[in-house]
């Protein structure tokens, strides 16, 4: 019984059934699906935060960058006054290790390959010394060697004696090294041993140890444990035959491993209880494993030595012998890589402080949460000082990840606002199937029926109407799933945060991995079921609300609230009809023409407010295009700055005439040999030429030239490899000049810049001409005017001079495409570049890519790497792209959402007056009459809803744009129609029924 | 001559499962000067048969003749806002038109408007004995009575022969309700209107001309 009439209930008010039918159907699965991408792409999220590991690499950018056999002094400096904590303590930071590496020991490890870091050192005993010609080098017999990798005893050897007095017929001892002469003879150059740890630890004085006479005490020497050439001897063994020592609390945080370069072959990585306990394991590299005959399981005996500020291949002194020393359980073996090819890996142990020796200008790295790598890099890269440069390997995972976090937040702000209007329909359809039917329960309560009767007959009509729509609903959701994951993905892969191609954000390798749309069926039955509930909920608390205001007082008086006294309202002067009968429910509706005219304001507001927002994103992308600089270096195939790239001429003469580039850089390194300052007069006593030496001398003279300073052609010292990292280069130029002068073409006797430790040495000042001898196939004497000294911050006093002096400015620059081939033999050591404008950095992209430069980790036809410094200009860019994106996907929903609501409002608004229309109707008032009567009412209230709106903006925002103004028609639109539809449908039902019911 | 005239007519409520036939092949014929009773069980169709002659639908089958014209032949729009006029259980008045102006409201309908509207509206509402001080009153703030006086001097704007009261006394106390059934006893007796009143109160059947009693959407009898 209950149920039949709950039903008949239902069925008599068709039109507001069929239409809650429609709008949970609609708003079930569009719920539906939003929860379920939501959750597809949250998973999805999960799977790439396990697969994929962010690091931020802080490293130093020194002078000597990327050498890591030096200590870089100001890299200590750097070290102890910088506060790590900052990176350490950041939010966003999962684990911050900095770099732990030491020089190792392993007992009976031999190391015979290319790499072993003393190859060609030796010391060795000499005798039967005689004269090779009348130049400097000796010839001698190697009597024995205490060590050297080339087993040359009894063998003839040049000697260069370095000054030291060799004398026929005694014998020496010798530290030095062997180099590969053009003759068969041996090569031995007498250096003085030098070792930072020996020295800070007081084991050898300031005189400098590279000789001496043993005569007749061969036997002696050999076995004296306390002679100091036999401990040079043995230190010399000790760090020929070492390994890098690599501590960590994450191996795969560190850079090698994360970017793959190195990998476990064989066995297993650190498992958390070692990694916490620091047990004593390793994992070696093949070819330690190999040397050592050792296998996974097997244990290795070894020591490690650090020593405060030292090189690396200086932190080992026999004397000062090993800090720490322990057997190690292999438990993996990683591959062997050029350098990377002799190194053991163990688990951080608090016992063995690392970080008193930085070796190398890695300063360390912190794993990062994968999704907030670039807020970290825009916190921590403004507190970083002068030359600490800070990198993200993300492995790919932005441009995996970022997609579908935001589909995920899209799905989410969908869900929600569906979740939103759920509610308020689901509360609305309580409210106008429960409470507007209280007259009902007044009947069945005072028939007699029971509570529980009354309950039921609620519950039982609602919850077919919600019960058919949520199934419904879900059904409608689970067949559109399909197409909805499929327009998720092809968002989702057309989706590119911004061109990464060349950027200094994708260094990393890239990983890939793929979404699965794995959509949870359960999640639309779930669904339905909540608004089931809910729309339960609803009406039962509607129904308790009735029945218990029954149980207060009976029917009480009339409900109606006061309303205000006619006499203001002169309304006897409009004219009648349906016009008047609009303004006096206009002004008489009181809150319902408040309501209305708040809910036109509000939402033309709302829309104005979307729209601007979108507005507003496109301004700031202009502004960030027009304030960004975008700087622009040639690098090495790792992604690595130095200066020995052999640009070649005519392609930077390309790039130049691209136009993408502004101020390119250039600079050309020639070692030079200084000779002296030639007299102004040309009356030298000293000619200052200089008689180079012949043969092994010629050999040793230039590789000592190699090895010492350069004069550096450039046109920009500031964009120079030592000074690029630095902000604190100081020049004192003579009156005159300014850095302006090396872009100039030589006029001249060239002009060039000394640093202040030259002009120290050598006693010359600024305006004076030097001399130099260069190297290029043969000597050349080159003159320069000294304008300006710098100080400098490599351990090298090189000469900055006029690019124009290495070549022609004209050609360099020509735009004539025959000048190419006159550049060709002209190299560069390093470049770069500042981009002209970074609206266009794109096309720039695809210039580059077009040309063939390779990027890091992408090899094109030229082996020449660039790295845009472009990461927080695409990170300000993408933020705003996000937004833009949002509001292609999102507003149009919100709007769309803002239509209906607007819509159903004004259907609704009109539906609850159908008594008083159905009244007109019964007093004779034609359709039309009617229509207008209503229809100019609400379309009144919702123009001065909007008018207000727009006037409210307009005067807060200065302006409507276009969007604008199309949203407020669009809402006023959907607002007339749902009036319009309203009162058509209500005009074509019979009255009678109305008119008769009872209130 | 009969004002209104119902021959054989059937009327029946059109819902998608239970059609109701509420009004039978039902003849009869009303004269002006005359005060009707139609009087029945709750559900026997005096509403329904009180709305059809309100022009609200036309029969199903049959015809009703107002002044030997069809209705279904009139402009039922036209219709109601000319020859009948019907009076609620519930008043039935708009809410936020004070008295005067719902009583305005269909001589505004019928372009009549103005002071010469105002003036006849306030002669009306005195002729239901209104209080002077009611008539800028808001329906809310009247009395049952006063409400039901109003729609009385609504239902006489116009000048409408036919005025058709569908239990006019229900929501009124017994004093109130007299006064009501005495006004329209005079309209009838004195102004020449045709009244029908659908009641089942037997103090209202016997100060009435003509007692239709109907039973089951048929006449059963009448006195
Ligand atoms: N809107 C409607 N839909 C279906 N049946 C109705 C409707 N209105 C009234 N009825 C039925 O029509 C018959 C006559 O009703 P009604 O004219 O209201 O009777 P009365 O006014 O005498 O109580 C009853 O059986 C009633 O149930
Ligand atoms: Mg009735």
């Amino acid at each position: 019984m209950i149920f039949r009439n709950s039903v008949k209930n239902i069925i008599r008010s068709g039109k507001k059934t069929a239409l809650f039918i429609i709008l949970i159907t609609i708003l079930t699965s569009t719920l539906c699906l939003g929860l379920s991408i939501w959750i597809s792409a949250d998973q999805f999220l999960l799977e790439c935060n396990a697969n994929y590991m962010t690091i931020g690499l802080l490293e130093y950018m020194g002078p000597e960058y990327p050498d890591e056999s030096v200590f870089d002094e100001g890299m200590s400096n750097a070290i102890s006054d910088f506060d790590f904590s900052l990176i350490s303590g950041n939010e966003n930071v999962l684990l911050w290790e900095r770099s732990a590496r030491a020089l190792g020991y392993i007992e009976g490890l031999v190391r015979t390959d290319v790499y072993a870091p003393l190859r060609e050192s030796g010391v060795v005993i000499v005798s039967n010394i005689g004269n090779f010609n009348n130049y400097s080098p000796k010839i001698a017999v190697i009597e024995k060697s205490l060590f050297s990798t080339r087993n040359p005893d009894g063998k003839m050897v040049l000697i260069e004696p370095d000054g030291f007095e060799l004398k026929p017929g005694r014998s020496y001892v010798l530290n030095g090294s062997f180099t590969t002469g053009k003759t068969s003879y041996m090569y031995f150059v007498v250096t003085p041993f030098v070792n930072k740890a020996a020295s800070n630890g007081g084991f050898i004085g300031e005189d400098s140890i590279k000789a001496d006479d043993i005569t007749g005490k061969i036997p002696f020497s050999l076995s004296d444990e306390s002679n100091i050439f036999n401990k040079i001897a043995r230190t010399y063994s000790v760090i020929n035959n070492s390994v890098s020592v690599h501590s960590t609390r994450n191996l795969n945080s560190l850079p090698d491993f994360h970017q793959q370069r190195l990998f476990i072959e064989k066995g297993r990585d650190f498992t958390t209880e070692e990694y916490e306990s620091g047990a004593k394991v390793c994992i070696v590299s093949e070819l330690v494993a190999a040397s050592l005959g050792k296998g996974i399981g097997d244990s290795i005996e070894l020591s490690i030595a650090i020593s405060e500020d030292t090189p690396f291949f200086e932190s080992y002194w026999v004397d000062s012998g090993f800090t720490h020393s322990g057997t190690y359980e292999i438990t993996g073996i990683c591959n062997s890589t050029g350098k990377m090819s002799y190194d053991v890996f163990i688990p951080a142990n608090s016992d063995v402080d690392f970080t008193v020796n930085q070796i190398g200008y890695t300063l360390g790295q912190a794993v990062i949460a994968n999704d907030r790598a670039g807020l970290f890099y825009d916190e921590i890269n403004p507190l970083l000082p002068d030359r600490m440069r800070l990198t993200i390997y993300d492995q790919g995972y932005a441009s995996v990840a970022e997609p579908f976090e935001k589909v995920r937040r899209i799905a989410f702000i969908i869900t929600l606002a569906c979740v939103i209007v759920s509610l308020a329909v689901l509360a609305l359809f309580g409210f106008l199937f429960v409470y507007r039917q209280r007259d009902t329960a007044d009947i069945m309560i005072k028939l007699g029926t029971g509570k529980r009767r009354v309950y039921r007959y609620f519950l039982y009509g609602s919850g077919l109407i919600s019960l058919f729509a949520a199934a419904l609903g879900s059904a409608a959701g689970f067949y559109l799933s399909g197409f909805a994951t499929g327009l998720v993905n092809s968002t989702a892969l057309n989706y590119s945060v911004s061109d990464t191609r060349y950027s200094i954000g994708s260094l990393s390798i890239q990983k890939p991995l793929e979404w699965i749309p794995d959509i949870e069926y359960g999640v639309f039955g779930l669904t339905a079921l909540c608004l089931l509930l809910v729309s339960l909920i609803s009406c039962l608390s509607f129904a308790t609300v009735i029945l218990a205001r029954k149980n207060k007082k009976p029917r009480g008086k009339k409900r109606k609230p006061p309303l205000p006294s006619v006499k203001g309202l002169a309304l006897s002067g409009i004219s009648g009809g349906p016009f008047k009968y609009s303004l006096v429910s206009i002004f008489r509706g009181g809150q319902r023409s408040i309501i209305t005219i708040c809910v036109a304001l509000s939402s033309v507001i709302f829309l104005n407010q979307l729209a601007h927002t979108s507005g507003g994103y496109n301004a700031r992308l202009l502004e960030i295009y027009e304030d960004s600089v975008i700087t622009g270096q040639f690098m090495d195939s790792g992604g690595i700055y130095h200066n020995k790239l052999s640009l070649e001429a005519f392609q930077l003469n390309d790039l130049y005439n691209s136009g993408y580039v502004d101020s390119l850089h250039l600079s050309r390194e020639v070692p030079y040999y200084y000779l002296g300052r030639p007299d102004p007069k040309g009356e030298d006593e000293n000619p200052l030429t200089f008689v180079l030496p012949k043969e092994f001398a010629l050999e040793t003279f230039l590789d000592k030239l190699t090895a010492g300073p350069k004069i550096i052609y450039t046109n920009s010292i500031s964009a120079s490899p030592e000074f690029i990292y630095s902000t604190g280069l100081s020049v004192e130029y003579l009156q005159g000049f300014d850095e302006s002068f090396l872009a100039q073409k030589p006029d001249g006797i060239p002009n060039c810049l000394v640093s202040t430790d030259f002009m120290e040495e050598t006693g010359s000042r600024p305006g004076d001409v030097i001399r130099v001898l260069i190297w290029t196939y043969k000597g050349i004497e080159h003159d320069m005017k000294i304008v300006g000294s710098y100080v400098k911050e490599g351990k090298k006093d090189n000469i900055y001079c006029q690019l124009g002096v290495y070549v022609d400015l004209d050609l360099l620059y020509s735009s004539d495409p025959g000048a190419n081939e006159d550049l060709y033999s002209y190299y560069f050591d390093s470049a770069n570049f500042v981009i002209s404008d970074a609206s266009k950095i794109d096309d720039f992209k695809t210039y580059l890519y077009d040309y063939g430069y390779s990027e890091v980790n992408n090899f094109r036809s030229i082996r020449q790497f660039i790295v845009l410094d472009d990461k927080s200009f695409n990170s300000m860019k993408n933020g705003i792209y996000q937004k833009i994106r949002h509001t292609k996907v999102l507003h149009p929903f919100l709007y769309t959402l803002t239509g209906i609501i607007a819509f159903v409002l004004s259907y609704l608004l009109i539906a609850s007056r159908k008594k008083e229309l159905a009244l007109m109707r019964g007093l004779g008032a034609g359709k039309f009459t009617i229509f207008l009567s209503f229809f100019i009412e609400q379309a009144l209230l919702c123009l001065i809803g909007c008018a207000l709106g727009i006037a409210g903006w307009t005067l807060f925002a200065g302006r409507l744009d276009e969007l604008q103004q199309l949203l407020a028609l669009g809402y006023i639109a959907c607002y007339f129609l749902g009036t319009a539809t309203a009162i058509v449908i209500m005009n074509h039902t019979v009255v009678l029924s109305i008119l008769n019911e009872e209130d | 001559m009969a004002i209104l005239e119902l021959k054989n007519v059937s009327y029946s409520y059109n819902n998608l499962h239970h059609p109701v036939e509420a009004i039978k092949d039902m003849s009869h014929s009303f004269e002006r000067g005359k005060v009707y009773a139609i009087v029945g069980k709750s559900g026997s169709g005096k509403s329904t048969l009180l709305s059809l002659l309100a022009g609200l639908d036309t029969p199903h089958s049959g015809k009703i003749f107002f002044e030997g014209i069809a209705t279904a032949d009139m402009d039922l729009d036209e219709y109601r806002r000319t020859c009948t006029a019907v009076i609620y259980q519930n008043f039935r008045l708009f809410p936020l038109l004070t008295a005067l102006e719902n009583v305005m409201y269909p001589m505004e309908l019928c372009n009549l408007k103005g002071r010469k509207a105002e003036n006849t509206a306030i002669g009306l509402l005195e002729k239901v004995a209104l209080p002077v001080n009611a008539r800028d009153r808001f329906p809310g703030m009247l009395s049952g009575g006063e409400q039901q006086r109003v729609a009385i001097a609504r239902a006489l704007s116009m000048n409408r022969r036919v005025i058709l009261a569908d239990e006019p006394t229900g929501n009124l106390d017994t004093e109130n309700g007299d006064n009501i059934i005495e006004i329209l006893i005079n309209l009838a007796h004195e102004d020449n209107y045709c009244v029908l009143i659908a009641t089942h109160d037997l103090n209202i059947i016997q100060k009435t001309d003509e007692v239709l009693y109907i039973s089951d959407g048929k006449i059963a009898g009448h006195e």
